[in-house]
């Protein structure tokens, strides 16, 4: 990444310490000016910026909340019409865009492997519009909606994705800028649908202080909580970062969304990551062995 | 599509955001300011620790030397006697373990080429050198690269002092101290040899020299009053190391007594000239808090040979030649002010054969040359912070002014003491705390140069680092040469790492308060302010910078802290 490669301006009105400003700089520039992004409703709607106002530096279509894939298959189609196929399209939407509202649409574009790149940017909550808890909020947190904490699981999101056999769905984390990036270009390379979901943290919902968005999302990667890994296919898994197993007390405890939680709950949520961290190197194995 | 047909569809954002001068919303930004290791501070020497190995890890070894020589005339000594304080105070010590420092500085000191920079000097002055050890060839050094005129003296046939005649070559071998002799040698110093200057004729030094620089160690060795003293087969230590020859006929059961670096290499020399020998240390300190180096321990013990704590002599038995050692059982306690040890004598008693003992309890100055008023009752110099005796022109170091005995600490009195004759010289007084790391009184020459960038007084602890994005790494291991094999002869006992194993020590290191260019505060940044000027180089935009911190908290080397802006911006 360079200077040049900066594709997203500065005076953009996301909060102070906002994960998903940073997820957007280091997509866009990776994937460089031929780009032409899709955004729906979201908080990169947000930072996008309103009518006048552009924070970005490439073409981008506000599109309507259920359709970021759809959008973006009609976009991808017409470029390839005009023949202009170094073009990339994006679609930037957030984890309520993606798990709850825009599914039905992603879900048909990904059946069509139609040609463009999904990034999900992943806060955890509806928190542009005020904390509300979305499918993507992890058991157990805080938000207005569900006060006394979610009691429903975060939805398996990547599962959903793998299972439409998309040619590449990898996760990332703000934490790891640099895999994050790699993950970019290696969805640059390829066509059909690409997803990529980037855990981005939100310090005005997960209710932390500003400075804990980097801490955080590498904390999220070592503790087990939100793994780092691609599949390619639908079938070959691969960790693209060892986590060191941390506890994932260590992760809970420096958000306030968390802070209600007790001893009980967060030993409950341990063996939930452990669980899923099994069936995660199942798949990986299952693969190795093949 | 041409501005304006778009228009007629849907309404288009061709504004920039950047008249949003976000950088209002907070008070804060971060400034970046490089810190010093605690490793660093620790070190006598004040060597740039993070710095050399930082150079190292981007694979210029050049550079990473010509660090170290800025501060240090003798990284390939250092690296193999220095008791590395630096190690003991490595941050790393609370992740996994400590970073190999000794052994990645033993790595550079014999590695290849440097060129050693001399500032110019308009008014270069005389300077005398008493003594050619550690003290008195680094205070040559510093001077010679400040420009001044040095002629050191000494005594023996060879210069080095204790380097070349306290040391055996098992653990510092006489080509390394060649080599880095030559290093000061190679900037032109004049060198008298077998000259002994004594009492009067140092203080006559002062008429034909501008500054006298006097460091010439402690040679005599510290004779216990005991009955029986005068006994054939009894020895002191540092007059044996310096000629093992004078050891002669045959021993079958030697005692070492003393519980310093001495009585080891004492005990090992005799084990290498006498292998069918019994030796034995008895030592007033327990075997687990004995004063000498731990390697050097570990070392003795590993070529069979016991150490006894616990014990001091009372008397040693005998016709005329001795035949064996009364001791008495004794504790030692350590005053925690002056660090000076009182022996408490215990009921038990012990009677041991030997017909050899090597006396190894501590140097004092040639009572040839302590005389006048720069003295103490107890033979020492006194000096100041700076070096600087109670007599104009008289500054001194190393072993005589009674501090730590040891070649780092002696070499830093040479070090400390250049920086003030050169400082007087030219009339300027710089605070001694300007130039000192952190809390400790380690200097840096590099400030003193006006070449440090770093805050010298930022000293960061692991508490500051972000190692959620270090792994755990074990350290490298030391080889040293099997005991069987390494008693046939003088060759050196601990091996250098190789390339493979030091690319991964150096890896190891934390860069603690210096930047490692990971760029993860520029990645990082959501508001586009930090702006890379160059990989490592960065700039920060304050009318954007919305102060959340990210950059200063995720920093693995606490290089940035978040400080209020300039503009005195409105508080959100």
């Amino acid at each position: 990444m360079d200077t040049r490669d900066e594709l997203l301006r500065q005076g953009h009105l996301a909060c102070p310490g906002c994960g998903l400003a940073v997820a957007m700089r280091l997509v866009l520039s990776v994937l460089g000016q031929k780009t032409i992004v899709v955004i729906i409703p979201s908080c990169e709607a947000v930072i996008s910026a309103t009518y006048p106002l552009s924070a970005l530096k490439v073409p981008a279509f506000h599109s309507a909340f259920v359709i970021a894939g759809a959008t973006a298959s009609g976009i991808s189609r017409a470029l390839k019409i005009r023949g202009e196929d170094d073009i990339t399209v994006l679609a930037f939407a957030g984890d309520g865009g993606t798990y709850d509202i825009g599914l039905q649409s992603l879900s048909g574009a990904a059946e069509r492997n139609e040609d463009f790149i999904y990034v999900c940017l992943d806060n955890e909550a509806y928190m542009n519009t005020g904390i509300q808890a979305s499918s993507s909020t992890p058991y157990c947190s805080w938000t207005i909606t569900t006060p006394k904490g979610k009691r429903e699981k975060k939805k398996k999101l990547m599962d959903i994705i793998v299972a439409h056999s998309v040619p590449y769905a990898a996760t990332a984390t703000i934490g790891y800028p640099e895999d994050l990036m790699e993950k970019v270009k290696k969805a640059k390379a390829l066509r059909g649908t690409r997803f990529i979901h980037i855990l981005a943290p939100c310090p005005t919902g997960w209710r932390m202080k500003e400075d804990l968005t980097g801490i955080v999302s590498i904390l999220a990667s070592e503790t087990k909580v939100f793994p780092l890994y691609e599949v390619y296919d639908g079938e070959i898994y691969k960790i693209t970062k060892m986590p060191k197993g941390l506890p994932v007390r260590d992760y809970l405890s420096i958000q306030g969304r968390f802070s209600h939680l007790k001893d009980e709950d967060i030993e409950e949520i341990q063996r939930n990551v452990d669980r899923e961290w099994e069936r995660l190197m199942y798949l990986v194995k299952r693969n190795e062995k093949a | 599509m041409k501005q304006g047909l778009l228009e007629e569809i849907m309404p288009v954002s061709r504004v920039s955001t950047e008249i949003q001068k976000t950088g209002l919303w907070g008070k804060l930004k971060p400034l970046y300011e490089e810190g010093v290791g605690p490793c660093r501070e620790a070190c006598p020497m004040g060597t740039d620790i993070p710095l050399f190995i930082f150079y190292m890890k981007q694979g210029d070894l050049i550079r990473a030397k010509e660090t170290i020589l800025i501060e240090n005339p003798f990284p390939g000594i250092c690296g193999r006697v220095c008791y590395h304080p630096c190690q003991e105070s490595c941050n790393r010590k609370e992740y996994d373990s400590g970073i190999l420092i000794r052994s990645i500085e033993r790595y550079l000191g014999d590695y290849g080429s440097y060129h050693i920079p001399i500032s110019e000097n308009k008014n270069p002055k005389k300077v005398a050198i008493v003594g050619s050890g550690p003290a008195g060839l680094s205070c040559a050094y510093f001077l010679l690269r400040l420009g001044h005129k040095v002629t050191i003296y000494e005594r023996e046939r060879e210069i080095g002092g204790l380097l070349r005649y306290g040391i055996p070559s098992y653990r510092l071998p006489k080509d390394v101290v060649e080599r880095e002799i030559q290093r000061v040698l190679a900037l032109n110093p004049e060198i008298i040899k077998e000259k002994e200057l004594k009492g009067d004729s140092i203080y006559s030094l002062s008429r034909s020299f501008d500054y006298v620089f006097l460091a010439p160690g402690l040679w005599e060795a510290k004779k216990i009053g005991l009955r029986g003293s005068e006994k054939k087969g009894i020895y002191y230590g540092l007059e044996f190391l310096r000629n093992t020859n004078s050891i002669n006929g045959e021993i079958r059961k030697a005692i070492v007594i003393g519980g310093g670096d001495v009585a080891m290499d004492a005990a090992r020399t005799l084990k290498r000239l006498r292998p069918h020998a019994e030796i034995r240390i008895f030592a007033p300190e327990k075997v687990d808090s004995l004063p000498a180096l731990r390697e050097n321990v570990e070392e003795t013990l590993e070529e069979g040979i016991e150490i006894v704590g616990g014990f001091l002599p009372t008397s040693f038995e005998g016709k005329e030649r001795l035949e064996g050692i009364s001791f008495q059982a004794t504790d030692v306690k350590k005053d925690l002010h002056t660090g000076e040890l009182t022996f408490i004598p215990k009921d038990e008693k012990r009677e041991e054969i030997a017909d050899t003992v090597v006396i190894c309890v501590g140097q004092k100055a040639h009572s040839d040359i302590v005389k006048g008023e720069i003295f103490d009752a107890r033979g020492f110099v006194v000096v100041d912070g700076k070096g600087k005796t109670k007599l104009d022109k008289f500054f001194a170091g190393g072993d005589i002014i009674g501090q730590k005995a040891s070649v780092s600490d002696a070499l830093a009195s040479g070090k400390k003491a250049a920086i003030f004759i050169d400082m007087e010289s030219k009339g300027l007084e710089i605070p001694l705390e300007d130039l000192t790391l952190g809390e400790k009184n380690s200097v840096s020459f590099a400030k003193y140069l006006n070449l440090e960038k770093k805050n010298i007084k930022k000293v960061i602890s692991f508490s500051q680092l972000n190692t959620l994005v270090i792994e755990k790494e074990p350290e490298a291991k030391v080889k040293k040469v099997a005991p069987e094999e390494r008693l046939k002869d003088f060759r050196e006992v601990t091996q250098t790492l190789d390339e493979k194993e030091i690319t991964k020590e150096v890896n190891r290191c934390l860069s603690c308060g210096q930047c490692k260019k990971c760029d993860l505060c520029y990645y990082l940044c959501p508001d586009v302010s930090v702006i890379r000027r160059e990989i490592g180089l960065y700039e920060v935009n304050e009318t954007y910078c919305k102060s959340c911190g990210i950059c200063a908290r995720t920093c693995p080397s606490h290089i940035i802290e978040m400080v209020e802006k300039d503009g005195g911006a409105i508080i959100r």
